[in-house]
């Protein structure tokens, strides 16, 4: 008897902890068949990312292994340009060389060039006359420049969604808590981001940091990111806002500082965690926003440089291709983006559903 | 325009200004239709939007190409004479140069008529001398800044002395003669050169060197621009900047012929210009419109659907979609389009330079550092893949097409060979001194290199792309700065760039047009290399004062061999471009020098209007 006694199973239940925010949230986004279809794309995107980040793929995206616009390995057998070039070079005249030797600050070390000339070769790799999804005009693999693009797009995106948060976050904090004064003036400042149109400010930016010489070291992914950040934090900063005036009333905010909690210990210790979710939503919507708005400010020439590669750039550059019919390029940059935009939206919303708890 | 803006917007009751506004509608649309039924009208896109068009203020071709039709400059050229012949346009003949080729005459035909503007009060405005004395005057007046004002500098008998003058008491006073510029009558004027120059005439053909009158340039003091009023066939009848240019007729133009004389017997699109337009008093068009459209796709897609007349300078991209392997394309040839070729008197190049740290520089070491990056740049590609075949490599700064064109001139220096470059590199030391990968100075500075080029030009982008490329081959760092047009010309002026790509077509048929861009003195004004080599101002100067001949073919050839020692530009490309005309445009030839072609042109508008939109 003492034995069955001892073995009681009610304990166990009353010391169970319930479970908490995030775990409700987890259990909820399992239970969503969309919600985590998109979750594993975002994933796959996000370790493709790093990949081409740590070079394991994409990392000789630069490398011309194909002729120029090669054709997809599906299509092969099209014509392509190759013999635009072979034309030209035959074409070459063949007129005696110009003799310098008379002027020529270089002429008393022509020979030494000549030796050490003929020391150095470089070798061409043969270029293949197809790739698996089809070069472009200097004959670089579509596909790897794709997933290189990727990489710039997603870590635009997420960066300068991260810092919009950040900034949103913090103002909105201050102008939710404090109100007053300070709650006036930073609705002011939120006042005149929004009266702009949003195209139309980021670009005022672009030309304001683009033009600046003392800006000219962070030039490339660095502006992009630093015009997105402070272009697109007004909306987080609303919403942050008004959650803060709601909870800053609130019984355990007021019991904070009934036991001496600092003003900046009950916004950010007590508070924030409470809105997190909101945050967190807000993150992930502005990540699509801003690779939307990486492509088109690459697209108009103000994004990243010539040298690297972004969504936004091949979708410039695919727009001349269209029109003589090479659309490889548009296709694999368009799809991609749109997959992984898809995914990241629908993601978004279902992230919503799971960390509302009062949706059940 | 006009008519919208008389409308009484005063009238109290909104049944009758409804009424009204109604009726002025129905009465405009109702005009502008019976109008349009018998006007022959030619709709066609510029590439690059027009700065405006004061002839003494601007330089840009666009807005030049325009001025050719509102304006008339003393001179001009035959226009079926190939090569280029200056002919008489609003004077009674060329002009011989006296005294050695330093004092030039001109006699205007008299009874010439400006279009009628208000500054005119209601009176015939004749073009007399004085005319022309006060727009050579202008192009020195600093308040225009305009950007030829190298043509009249140095050059003519007490003009320098003038502006000195003018400077110093710190205003411009058009009324204290010149000495060398001397109105002998109402309609006779003479220029004394300080030294000969047998290029003198041309500047007299250029589109810019037109006379104005002052009445009008003194009527809209702030908006000179805006209110160009010439002798030429057109007047400005509508301008919505850098969206919609609109000539229509002069009413107070006398009016033109075809001079047939030069015209090529075998050349089918001469025949075809004479069968149209010989025998009759030209212009035949009445109106144009032109539509600025910087960007290429577009551009190519209005002629596609057929919103245009016709295409010019068709985006080399696009071309191989109407014409591949010497043959229009089905669609174009069911549409009866036909395809003018033409190589301009152009060059494209790379301009390095001459004051920077890194790439500057005349010692052998600088020398050695250009003249490996000239031979890392990859031209064949370059001519292949941006200009997809459309394009002959360069050799010297002299392009086809101009007096002083030495087709003999072939330079290994300025060919691609990345193996001589990098041996170059080594052999002055340009090596990987902090172990970075990448070439440093000799003296252990770091090379990053910026290459400067223009934001809404697919080419120019793509040109950054391949130096940056073919740079990182040879161990040497790039990065590339987008910038408008505008800013960019800028920058370049002052020499605060390393690298930029420039193309430079000819203002007259003369390689000094060309040469001069590396002239000395030039610096600051057109010289954007900022290249000063004695040894080359001083051939420059030597050939100035010689007739074309093959005395000054030799100094030429001297100065090509100079610069592609020295190197101050990599040396590009001749552009090949092609226009499109469709068949109802008549008469169609494109001059070399001359942008625009609407004052020798006729359409048939039968055809035209059922196939236009």
């Amino acid at each position: 008897m003492s034995a069955v006694l001892t073995n009681t199973p009610t304990a166990a239940p009353l010391h169970q902890a319930s479970p908490g925010l995030w775990t409700l949230a987890w259990r909820r986004l399992k239970r969503d068949k969309i919600g985590m279809v998109s979750l594993i794309v975002v994933v796959f995107f996000l370790l493709l990312m790093l990949g081409s980040y740590a070079g394991i793929v994409a990392g000789n995206w630069s490398k011309e292994v194909g002729v120029s616009y090669a054709n997809p390995s599906f299509m092969a057998g099209a014509e392509n340009l190759d013999a635009v070039k072979a034309k030209v070079d035959a074409n070459a005249e063949k007129i005696p060389y110009v003799d310098l030797s008379d002027i020529d600050p270089l002429a008393p070390r022509y020979k030494e060039w000549e030796e050490r000339t003929a020391k150095i070769k470089i070798t061409e790799t043969p270029r293949s006359d197809t790739l698996i999804f089809g070069g472009d005009k200097w004959g670089r693999d579509v596909l790897q420049k794709a997933i290189k693009g990727a990489q710039t797009s997603i870590l635009v995106g997420l960066v300068a969604a991260l810092f919009a948060t950040v900034i949103g976050t913090t103002l909105g904090a201050i102008s939710g808590y404090m109100g007053g004064k300070i709650g006036d003036f930073l609705e002011w400042f939120y006042n005149i981001f929004t009266s702009i149109p949003y195209i139309l400010l980021i670009l005022a930016f672009a030309a304001v940091f683009s033009s600046s010489p003392s800006l000219a070291p962070y030039r490339g992914v660095p502006m992009v990111v630093a015009i997105l950040a402070f272009t697109g934090w007004t909306g987080i900063y609303r919403l942050i806002r008004s959650e803060y005036i709601k909870h800053a009333s609130r019984e355990y905010v007021k019991a904070a500082q009934a036991i001496g909690a600092t003003h900046s210990r009950r916004m950010f210790v007590h508070i924030l965690p409470n809105v997190s979710h909101v945050c967190l939503v807000q993150l992930s919507q502005h990540v699509v926003q801003f690779i939307k708005a990486e492509v088109i400010l690459s697209f108009l020439g103000l994004g990243v440089p010539v040298d690297s590669v972004s969504w936004g750039t091949m979708l410039a550059e695919a727009q001349s291709e269209l029109v003589i019919g090479k659309w490889w390029q548009l296709a694999a940059a368009g799809i991609s983006m749109a997959i992984l935009v898809t995914a990241f939206s629908m993601l978004t919303d279902s992230l919503r559903d799971a960390l509302d708890p009062k949706i059940k | 325009m006009q008519k919208i803006s008389e409308m009484n917007l005063k009238t109290p009751r909104l049944g009758a200004f409804v009424l009204k506004l109604f009726l002025s509608i129905c009465m405009l649309v109702f005009a502008s239709t019976a109008f349009a039924a018998e006007q022959k009208v030619v709709k066609i896109a510029f590439r690059a939007a027009e700065n405006g068009f004061d002839p003494q203020q601007i330089e840009d071709r666009y807005s030049v190409g325009i001025c050719e039709n509102i304006f008339e400059s003393f001179l001009t050229y035959d226009w079926l004479a190939r090569p280029v012949k200056l002919a008489p346009q609003t004077v009674e003949k060329v002009p011989e140069g006296e005294e050695g080729g330093t004092l030039y005459t001109f006699r205007i035909k008299p009874g010439i008529l400006f279009a009628d503007d208000p500054v005119f009060k209601g009176k015939k405005r004749e073009m007399v001398a004085k005319d022309m004395e006060y727009a050579i005057k202008r192009f020195r007046d600093p308040a225009n800044r305009s950007p030829y004002s190298w043509l009249f500098e140095d050059k003519i008998v007490g003009f320098d002395e003038f502006v000195d003058k003018m400077k110093k008491a710190n205003k411009y006073e058009y009324d204290t003669p010149i000495e060398g510029i001397k109105v002998l009558d109402k309609y006779t004027i003479s220029f004394k050169l300080r030294e000969p120059d047998y290029n003198f005439l041309y500047f007299f053909a250029m589109p810019i060197v037109v006379p104005v009158a002052r009445e009008v340039i003194e009527g809209y003091p702030t908006d000179t621009r805006g209110h160009p009023v010439g002798t030429g066939p057109y007047v400005l009848k509508e301008w919505v900047r850098r969206s919609k240019i609109v000539l229509e007729r002069n009413p107070n133009y006398r009016g033109h012929t075809l001079s047939t004389e030069f015209a090529d017997p075998n050349d089918p699109w001469d025949q075809a210009a004479i069968k149209a337009l010989a025998g009759k008093t030209l212009p035949l068009i009445d109106r144009i419109e032109v539509y600025p459209i910087e960007e290429e796709q577009p551009r190519f897609l209005a002629f596609m659907n057929v919103q245009h007349d016709y295409i010019e300078e068709t985006p080399l991209q696009y071309v191989q979609e109407l014409y591949a392997n010497g043959q229009l394309s089905s669609a174009m040839q069911k549409r009866h389009v036909q395809r003018f070729p033409e190589m301009q008197p152009e060059i494209t190049f790379d301009t390095f330079n001459m004051d920077d740290k890194i790439v500057g520089g005349y010692k052998p070491e600088n020398i050695a550092f250009r003249r490996a990056l000239v031979h890392a740049h990859d031209r064949p590609a370059e001519i292949a893949i941006i200009r997809r075949g459309n394009a002959v490599p360069v050799t010297s700064p002299i392009p086809n097409g101009v007096v002083g064109f030495d087709p003999t001139f072939r330079t290994m220096e300025q060919e691609y060979n990345p193996e001589k470059a990098r041996a170059l590199l080594d052999l002055y030391g340009y090596v990987d001194k902090d172990g970075d990968g990448w070439r440093d100075m000799p003296d252990g500075r770091q090379i990053i290199l910026e290459f400067k080029y223009r934001s809404s030009e697919e080419a120019s982008r793509q040109q950054a792309e391949l130096w940056t490329k073919n740079l990182n081959a040879i161990g040497i760092r790039m990065t590339s700065v987008s910038q408008q047009f505008v800013d960019l010309l800028k920058d370049r002026k002052v020499g605060k760039y390393q690298i930029s790509n420039v193309a430079w077509i000819a203002d007259y048929p003369d390689a000094q047009n060309f040469l001069q861009l590396l002239y000395g003195p030039n610096t600051n004004i057109s010289n954007d290399a900022r290249f000063n080599l004695p040894e080359y101002n001083k051939l420059y100067s030597a050939a100035l004062k010689l007739p074309d001949g093959p005395e000054r073919n030799k100094i030429y050839r001297e100065m090509n061999r100079v610069l592609t020692a020295y190197a101050p530009w990599a040396y590009g490309v001749q552009r090949l471009f092609s226009h499109f005309i469709n068949p109802w445009v008549l008469g169609y030839k494109k001059h070399p020098i001359l942008y625009t072609s609407f004052r020798f042109l006729d359409v048939d508008m039968a055809m035209q209007k059922a196939s236009m939109q």
